[in-house]
């Protein structure tokens, strides 16, 4: 089926319009608005809409240009079903629409009838129309219709209506052995259960319950039977061993522990033969202790009387000499007696000596002391009487000085200083005055209170009036009026001051005071004087210095008297001089007496020593003989004792003798003992003892040891004869063993089903993969116009559909592309390839042909893949199709080589424009089925369009 | 003089790879039912007394059960029974012989039972026996050594026969030893080192085949079959009848007492046609019998799947009717070429087709999953065959 031929009238925005179809290619431009859309959804639905259909579908094709009021028509030429047929239609609303079709050059049928014929060429049932016709007519051979705006969506999907038609195709095609019959699906089906019965939804292990999870059970108990069982066998055989390696250790330690007994007797026997002589030995050693003690007393007395007797003798002769040496110690005591007395009378006589000379000395002392204070109380009287002169003389100097007023130089300084205050106001006041004089004057001129002829004179200090007559009063007011009168009050001021102070010091003037201090300054100059000179001869301290000078000298005149007693035969010197000699002759006495007293202490001090000397020599020599003399008593004591104890000489030898006899033979019994015991080895022997001891023991543990294992083996061996474990092995084993068989039979069984159901999986793949392989091609053939040689589709065909498109381009690196994931453009290119391919296969229904439209299909195109796309187009072409693009863009399809049709806007648009309802939306409100249009398309003057 | 030489009763044997127990039980049953045939030979022939030589029990532990049936069933024999501990029931620490329960039942049902287990001379009225017991269950010592030198032999019983009773294998059959569980080069008898002018018999147990491995010594072999026999020269299934004089050539014959049948059967399945045969030779080897025999049955070939099935069906006759059948299965399945046109020329099944198609493929290849394929394959044709 292919469109020759389009007229349209009164639809919408075409007044009346005719389209020729090329064959293979049409292309049908024109700027937005131009009606393009319009046009090919007219001829769509005259194709597949009742033209009885009214309602809101109906209302949508009226014109609304001005001055139109016919219906709605569409005409077609199409060829269909070997032939070319003519169809009218006119949608005037209801039961008003009428059909006609026309076979060129043959028969001509109206209304149902067709509409019936037209659904046949067009393999139809019915034509679509009532309710819901609105969403029907949008699935009329959508996969072949790419309306505006859905060139991106899954063809697939678009197919819908069209896969029994498209499965039907594909299986003329080639498919139909690939077709799975009701038997195949049940057969499939079956294994299909049977591997979920064995293996669940795993797919991999055995399901609960299936033969197979019984069997692998079963053989897993039963190895654990079989493992039990031959564990009680390998333990019974191990309690056989442990018994018998027992019992034989139990015999090998009864054999060791004879052999040991006998060795363990003899070390035994040899040992008490060491206890005997060890007590032996201890006796004997005890006897030749004793012996050996006994003769070592003997020994000992013996040596000690000879001793004693040695020391006796020698004491004795020692004594002789030092008696000798006291009696001659004596004799030196005696003499040395006698000098020490006589130095001690020769000592006191010069000590008798020198105190008198000590007396006549102090006396001579007082003497001088006596005359030099008398000669000081002389001097002192002298001075006092010199004193008493200069204080009179003083007394009246001072009578003089009180009678003067008591003018000092500040007080006469401050009266200058007052007097020259006067002074200067004095001068200040007559330097103020004014003096008035009248000159000439026929009448009295009073001057203040005064009156004044002519040639009178006034000095005026103070502000005073002068009149002249009634006529004349003139006010002067000397030095500016007040002052005058301050310098009067400063004047009195002064010279009250003045005299006050002068009243204060009773003075007259000043002049006199000046004269009183000098008076004074002269007066004052002779009391200093004085005061100077009795000063300086203390004459305050005189009196005192006076009297105790005079005690001195009573004092030293009590001391002369007192020293006189003791020199009684002294004569009193006459004067200071001859004092001061005799002190100095008195001093010479006494210093030769207090010599001489000291040599004479000497020689008495060296007496007493001397004889001090030979006393200690004589108490030495005797306290030494006295202790000789003791020491040799003692040693005769003991002497005697020894003697008294031991006996004579004789009888002691004899006990010696005996006593060395005694020792020597214990001492020799004892070696003996002692050789014997040496010869036992008894160090030796205990070694032994506690080895075979340990050896005894080691091998009774063993014993027991073995005992026990050999009581625990025959315990685990002894058998009631409940249980046979050898027989529960053998049927272990057995139960394994079928177990087994079984679970490969049963394993068998389940690989086999799942390698049925494996089979049938893949099988039933692969006939869809055969099955869909037509189409895949053809896809395939256009997507490498698109994408290159690699390219190619994948679909997947399942439960009778097609799902699963997908893009493999191999070397892209991105593997299969689930259609839904690819970019806007590449959708709708693929899209395009599958829509094409999709009606070459179902064309074969249609005589070959079957026209695809494309309406603004590739609006997310790069320009280079439009170019491209152009190539799969031509093929589309060339294998028989009816391509019919449209576009706004019809430079961009040059390059297809089609039979271009060039659409204008309708003038009437121009004109009528102003009363257009430009925003008003289309009133059918079929946004799907025209093109948009917005206020800006609208305008008068459309030049420029842009691609949508 | 005549006595009963017999050995490895085997009795309260488990039969552990029999999974019905009524089957286990009647052939442990039928063990204790030969002592009871034996005694009805040994008093037919006069015989003074029954030497059982080692394995009256198959386990030194044997059940209370089988002790008891054992003890009745010999004290049934009306005979002196003289019996050593063979290795099975070997006489060492724990064996049933210490048990308290035996020693009951033997007081009480079997008081003519004798068991040795000492290496020492025992005098009969008529003979006397000079036992060698297996203490343990592999002896590395020779049990008759203890016989080696003459005076031993010879200072017993003057006139009377002296018979030896020992358990194991001589030297002839050192290197085939008859039992499966014995260790090598254990409970070894070395018959040659005895002094042979000294004794009159040896009387062996341990090998279950009738076998005379010397002039005056006999292996009497087991009195009732126990297991498929190895080897021609095997002969199991006799008690021996012994006439014996001192210092004579021993008489000894031979008296069949086994009761169920042990035949082996192996065949090969060439194509489905050969299956009759194989049903034939059964027939011949069976007849109409049921639980009396036990078949060892060695099948190998291919066989077409429905053909497998029929043999399936076969084996599973076999196994219920038999005691026993040990069975080794190697056979194939090899689907004929009408099965395999039936499975894969479908032309209104292209699905099913194709799978049977890559199967028939992956059964002929030598895989690993050429089994499992096969087996899918019937699988499949089972699942077809019920459309």
């Amino acid at each position: 089926m292919h469109l020759i031929s389009a007229t349209i009238r009164n639809y919408r925005i075409h007044r009346e319009r005719t389209i020729e179809f090329d064959r293979s290619r049409a292309l049908i431009g024109g700027p937005n608005e131009t009606g393009k859309s319009t046009l090919i959804e007219a001829i769509h639905r005259a194709l597949f809409l009742r033209s009885k259909t009214g309602g809101e579908i109906q209302k949508g094709m009226i014109s609304n240009l001005p001055g139109t009021t016919g219906q709605p028509e569409v005409e077609v030429i199409f060829h269909a079903g070997g032939g070319d047929y003519h169809l009218s239609k006119r949608f005037s609303g209801g039961q008003n629409g009428t059909t006609k079709l026309a076979e060129v050059d043959g028969e001509t049928w109206t209304g149902e009838d067709a509409e019936s014929r037209l659904a046949s060429l067009l393999g139809l049932d019915a034509l679509v129309g009532g309710q819901g016709a609105a969403n029907k007519l949008a699935q009329q051979w959508a996969h072949l219709w790419v309306w505006q705006g859905k060139s991106g969506e899954d063809p697939c999907v678009h197919a819908g209506s069209e896969h029994a038609t498209l499965l039907q195709r594909l299986q003329a095609t080639g498919g139909a052995a690939a077709i799975q019959s009701a038997c195949d699906n049940d057969v499939a089906s079956h294994f299909a259960r049977a591997v979920a019965d064995i293996f669940g939804q795993s797919g991999k292990k055995p399901k609960k319950g299936s033969d197979l999870e019984k069997a692998e059970t079963a053989v897993a108990a039963a190895e654990g039977s079989r493992v039990q069982a031959a564990e009680r066998i390998e333990r019974l055989r191990q309690a056989v061993t442990t018994f018998e390696h027992a019992s034989a250790t139990i015999q090998q330690t009864k054999t060791d522990l004879q052999s040991l007994e006998k060795q363990r007797a003899e070390v035994g026997e040899k040992l008490s033969r060491v206890e005997t002589l060890s007590a032996l030995q201890n006796t004997q050693a005890a006897e030749a202790t004793n012996a050996a003690e006994k003769h070592q007393a003997l020994k000992k007395a013996y040596d000690q009387i000879g001793d004693l007797r040695e020391k006796i003798g020698a004491s004795e002769a020692e004594l002789v000499p030092k008696k000798a040496a006291v009696t001659q110690a004596e004799e030196t005591v005696v003499q040395a007696r006698q000098q020490a007395e006589k130095a001690e009378r020769d000592y006191g006589v010069g000590i008798d000596r020198t105190r008198t000379a000590r007396f006549r000395r102090e006396w001579a002392a007082a003497s001088v002391q006596l005359l030099e204070k008398k000669a000081i109380v002389e001097q002192l009287v002298l001075k006092a009487a010199q004193i008493r002169k200069r204080q009179e003389k003083l007394k009246g100097l001072r009578k003089e000085l009180a009678k003067i007023p008591a003018i000092d130089a500040r007080k006469l300084q401050k009266l200058q200083t007052l007097d020259t205050d006067v002074a200067k106001a004095e001068a200040a006041l007559s330097a103020m005055a004014a003096g008035v004089e009248v000159i000439t004057a026929d009448a009295p001129v009073t001057i203040g209170e005064k009156t004044f002829a002519a040639g009178g004179s006034q000095i005026v200090t103070e502000t005073t009036e002068i009149s002249f007559g009634g006529s004349l009063r003139l006010r002067i007011r000397p030095g500016g009026g007040d002052s005058l009168a301050a310098a009067r009050k400063s004047s009195a001021e002064a010279k009250r001051k003045l005299q006050q102070s002068l009243d204060e010091l009773g003075l007259e003037s000043v002049l006199k005071a000046g004269e009183a201090f000098a008076q004074r300054a002269e007066i004052q100059g002779f009391i200093d004087q004085e005061e100077t000179a009795l000063q300086g001869m203390d004459a305050e301290k005189a009196p005192g210095l006076l009297a105790a000078a005079q005690e001195d000298q009573t004092s030293a005149q009590a001391e002369v008297d007192r020293r006189r007693e003791q020199v009684p035969d002294a004569t009193p010197p006459a004067d200071r001089a001859t004092a001061r000699e005799t002190l100095a002759g008195e001093e010479g006495i006494l210093r030769a007496a207090e010599s001489a007293e000291i040599d004479l202490k000497a020689l008495r001090d060296a007496g007493q020593k001397g004889l001090q000397g030979a006393e200690a020599e004589l108490t030495r020599l005797r306290q030494s003989i006295e202790r000789e003399t003791s020491e040799l008593n003692g040693y005769q004591a003991q002497l005697r004792l020894l003697l008294e104890n031991h006996g004579d000489d004789a009888a002691r030898s004899l006990a010696l003798n005996h006593a060395l006899a005694a020792r020597t033979n214990s001492e020799t019994a004892l070696k003996e003992t002692r050789a014997g015991l040496a010869q036992l080895q008894p160090e030796i022997l205990e070694v032994d003892r506690k080895r075979f001891q340990r050896a005894w023991d080691e091998l009774g543990r063993q014993q027991q040891e073995a005992q026990n294992k050999q009581t625990e083996a025959r315990v685990e061996l002894r058998s009631d004869g409940s249980a046979d474990p050898e027989g529960d092995l053998a049927h272990a084993e057995a139960k394994l063993e079928s177990a087994r068989r079984q679970l490969e039979g049963v394993r068998r069984k389940a690989d086999a089903i799942q390698m049925l159901d494996t089979l049938f999986t893949e099988v039933q793949q692969a006939l869809a993969d055969h099955f869909t392989q037509p189409l895949v091609e053809r896809i395939s053939g256009y997507l490498q116009c698109l994408f290159g040689p690699d390219a190619r589709a994948v679909v997947t065909l399942g439960e009778g559909a097609f799902t699963a498109m997908q893009l493999v381009r191999s070397g892209s690196g991105t593997g299969a592309m689930p259609f839904m994931n690819l970019s806007g453009g590449a959708r709708e290119q693929v899209a395009a390839a599958v829509r094409l391919a999709m009606a070459e296969v179902l064309a074969g229904d249609h005589g070959g042909c079957l026209p695809v439209v494309f309406d603004d299909a590739f609006a997310y195109s790069d320009p280079v893949r439009v170019q491209t796309l152009q190539r799969m187009l031509d093929l589309a072409a060339d294998r028989g199709l009816q391509v019919i693009v449209l576009t706004c863009n019809p430079s961009d399809y040059i390059g297809l080589g089609a039979r271009q049709i060039l659409l204008t806007a309708p003038k009437t648009i121009v004109g009528a424009s102003t009363s257009l309802p430009i925003s008003a939306p289309d009133p059918e409100g079929n946004a799907n089925l025209t093109e948009q249009a917005t206020s800006s398309d609208f305008a008068p003057t459309v030049t420029a369009y842009h691609r949508e | 003089m005549k006595f009963i030489h017999t050995a490895d009763w085997q009795l309260g044997k488990p039969f552990a790879r029999i999974d019905d127990v009524q089957k286990r039980s009647a052939l442990q049953q039928e063990r204790v039912e030969v002592i009871k045939r034996m005694g009805a030979v040994a008093h037919e022939a006069g015989a003074d007394f029954v030497l059982v030589a080692g394995d009256v029990f198959d386990s030194s532990s044997a059940s209370k059960s089988t002790v008891a049936a054992a003890c009745s069933a010999i004290g049934h024999l009306k005979l002196p029974v003289l019996v050593i501990p063979g290795n099975h029931d070997h006489g060492g620490p724990g064996s049933l012989w210490e048990q308290e329960f035996f020693q009951r039942e033997r007081e009480s049902l079997a008081p003519n039972l004798h068991i040795l287990l000492k290496a020492q001379p025992f005098e009969l009225e008529t003979a006397i026996i000079f036992p060698c017991p297996l203490l343990r269950r592999a002896e590395s010592v020779d049990t008759t050594s203890w016989l080696r030198s003459a005076e031993v032999l010879a200072n017993q019983g003057d006139s009377k026969p002296r018979i030896i009773l020992a358990h194991g294998s001589t030297q002839a059959f050192m290197s085939r030893s008859d039992d499966e569980a014995q260790e090598y080069a254990t409970n070894q008898l070395d018959l040659s080192r005895l002094p042979e002018d000294d004794y009159d018999y040896v009387a062996l147990g341990d090998w279950h085949g009738t076998k005379k491995v010397g002039p005056k010594a006999w292996f009497s072999g087991t009195p009732e079959l126990d297991r498929f026999p190895k080897g021609e020269e095997n002969d199991p299934g006799n008690i021996l009848i012994v006439e014996v004089e001192r210092g004579q050539i021993p008489q000894v014959t031979p008296v069949r007492t086994s009761r169920f049948r042990w035949s082996q059967l192996s065949f090969d399945l060439a194509d489905d046609a050969s299956f009759t045969g194989l049903t034939e030779r059964l027939m011949d080897l069976l007849g109409q019998r049921a639980n009396e025999d036990l078949l060892q049955l060695h099948v190998t070939g291919a066989l077409g799947i429905a053909t497998a099935s029929r043999l399936e069906q076969l084996i599973d006759s076999l196994q219920a009717r038999l005691l026993r059948v040990k069975l080794t299965n190697a056979v194939t399945i090899a689907p004929t070429e009408e099965e395999i046109q039936s499975l894969t020329q479908r032309q209104m099944d292209p699905l099913i087709a194709r799978v049977a198609q890559q199967l028939v493929a992956r059964s002929g290849q030598a895989a690993d999953d050429a089994d499992v394929a096969a087996t899918a394959l019937r699988e499949l044709h089972a699942a077809l065959a019920g459309r």
